[in-house]
């Protein structure tokens, strides 16, 4: 068994654990919430800025924009305009989303093994990563990173994405790549680190962009002029809409490690807990032994003491 | 004087919501006014210098980037993605950000990188050229 002074010292220690993790559960939840509340702040600005871009791609001039994805639209006589066949060669952009730092449990774990399982149908890819931790990763893995990018300051910023999108776009409009999905972890309610998202970034799917009838029916009415021309607008406005949606992705994923951080060092809180109790019992334990082991010592040798003094005494009787 | 409703909505904040006598702003057709009862109409607009009346006031001036703007019955709504007041501006900052992209234009490296460092230029300048514009105190 343990000396107390060893068990001593590991209860320091799991105490001095305890209050790292401890720290790192309370700076983890501060900087989730300001993360938050930075992205409340432009949901009005993303929102407005998605409800124009709708209204426009509802205008006929805006066929063949570069941005959204054709439907198959009735030809004029009535025919499906065929669907460009997949191409084996395009170059595909992957946007990871990846935090800086572990110890957020399964965080980054389960982005990569997202990201991989969809790079693997791909044979030409280009890879931008956002975290340190997806850079080893890849790197370590040998394969080429195009770019990446660390959070600022640990902390998403909205000109950090508006670099993003101007790298990615830049690609896009070169037709360097054909298409971009973007891998990040969806905080939704914030239950047990959000999910895993792949999404295709660009092109646009129309399909999401869809007016209610509602206000379908007064954009009928509304008769507006466009300067100049409805395609000018929508490319000047587009790349402003993809940064707030790589912002609201960074977001997302940054609340999600944060609250999978939380998650990791309550559950380490709790298991210093434990452990601390254990110790403390074996420590309790050892220190009562000890003390058992004493007092026996102790009476052991007064009682040795008193049989010896007896004795002495016998024998002067004796000699007296 | 007539006024509309404008709406100037910058990326993370709301920038000026209330009544106004007349917009000046940079279009991609060049500089453009807007007053009471305009056409509906919308409109790209480019980083530049922004002009807004408030009814009886002075001048408001302000450095917009990139974005949209919408009339529509009589309301005017401005999308950028930042709007700086000239007392926001931090000249040093952009007079290196202009020095900076006056040196890449200079480089003549790709289109691509040219015209990104016009636009680059564009912003810096019309920040540095608002930024003038504080009113004194």
């Amino acid at each position: 068994m343990a000396t107390t002074k060893e068990i001593k010292n590991r209860i320091k220690s799991v105490k001095d654990t305890q209050k790292i993790t401890n720290a790192m559960y309370l700076i983890s939840s501060t900087k989730m919430t300001k993360a938050k509340k930075e992205l409340d702040n432009t949901r009005p600005y993303f929102e407005m800025l998605k409800k124009q871009i709708i209204t426009m791609i509802q205008m006929k001039e805006s066929a063949g924009n570069l941005y959204f994805r054709e439907v198959p639209v009735l030809g004029t006589d009535g025919g499906e305009v065929p669907e460009a066949a997949v191409n084996e060669k395009e170059s595909v952009a992957f946007l990871v989303i990846t935090a800086d730092k572990g110890l957020a449990g399964a965080y980054n774990q389960n982005i990569i093994k997202e990201a991989m399982s969809l790079i693997k149908k791909y044979p030409s890819y280009k890879l931008y990563v956002v975290g340190e931790y997806g850079r080893r990763y890849f790197e370590g893995r040998g394969m080429n990173i195009d770019q990446s990018f660390l959070y600022t300051a640990q902390n998403p910023t909205l000109e950090r994405a508006r670099e993003i999108t101007r790298i990615i776009t830049k690609q896009y409009i070169d037709g360097t790549i054909s298409k971009v999905f973007i891998v990040y972890t969806d905080f939704r309610n914030g239950l047990m680190g959000g999910d895993v998202v792949s999404e295709e970034l660009l092109p646009f799917d129309r399909e999401d962009f869809q007016l209610d009838p509602e206000e379908a029916e007064m954009l009928k009415d509304s008769n507006i002029e466009y300067m100049p021309d409805v395609m000018s607008v929508l490319n000047n406005i587009v790349p402003s809409y993809v940064a707030g949606y790589i912002y609201s992705a960074l977001v997302d994923s940054f609340c999600s490690e944060q609250s999978a951080r939380m998650s990791a060092m309550d559950a380490a809180n709790n298991n210093a807990e434990e452990l601390l109790e254990t110790l403390n019992l074996e420590y309790n334990h050892v220190r009562q032994s000890a003390i058992t082991q004493e007092i026996t010592e102790v009476s052991a040798g007064s009682r040795g003491q008193k049989k010896s003094k007896k004795k002495r005494e016998s024998r002067e009787e004796g000699l007296n | 004087m007539n006024t509309f409703e404008l709406h100037i909505l910058a990326a993370e904040r709301s920038f000026y919501e209330g009544p106004c006598e007349s917009l000046i702003l940079p279009l991609t057709e060049g500089m453009y006014g807007i007053q009471a009862n305009h056409v509906n109409m919308i409109a790209g607009v480019v980083p530049g210098e922004l002009t807004y009346r408030v009814p009886g006031g002075v001048d408001e001036h302000a450095a917009c980037s990139r974005g949209m703007v919408k009339v529509e019955n009589n309301e005017v709504t401005v999308l950028v993605d930042t709007v700086e007041r000239p007392e926001e501006i931090d000249v040093n900052r952009a007079q290196r950000a202009a020095d900076e992209a006056k040196e890449e234009l200079l480089k003549k490296r790709s289109r691509q990188e040219y015209m990104k460092a016009q636009m680059e230029l564009a912003r810096a300048m019309s920040r540095l050229r608002v930024s003038k514009l504080k009113k004194p105190r």
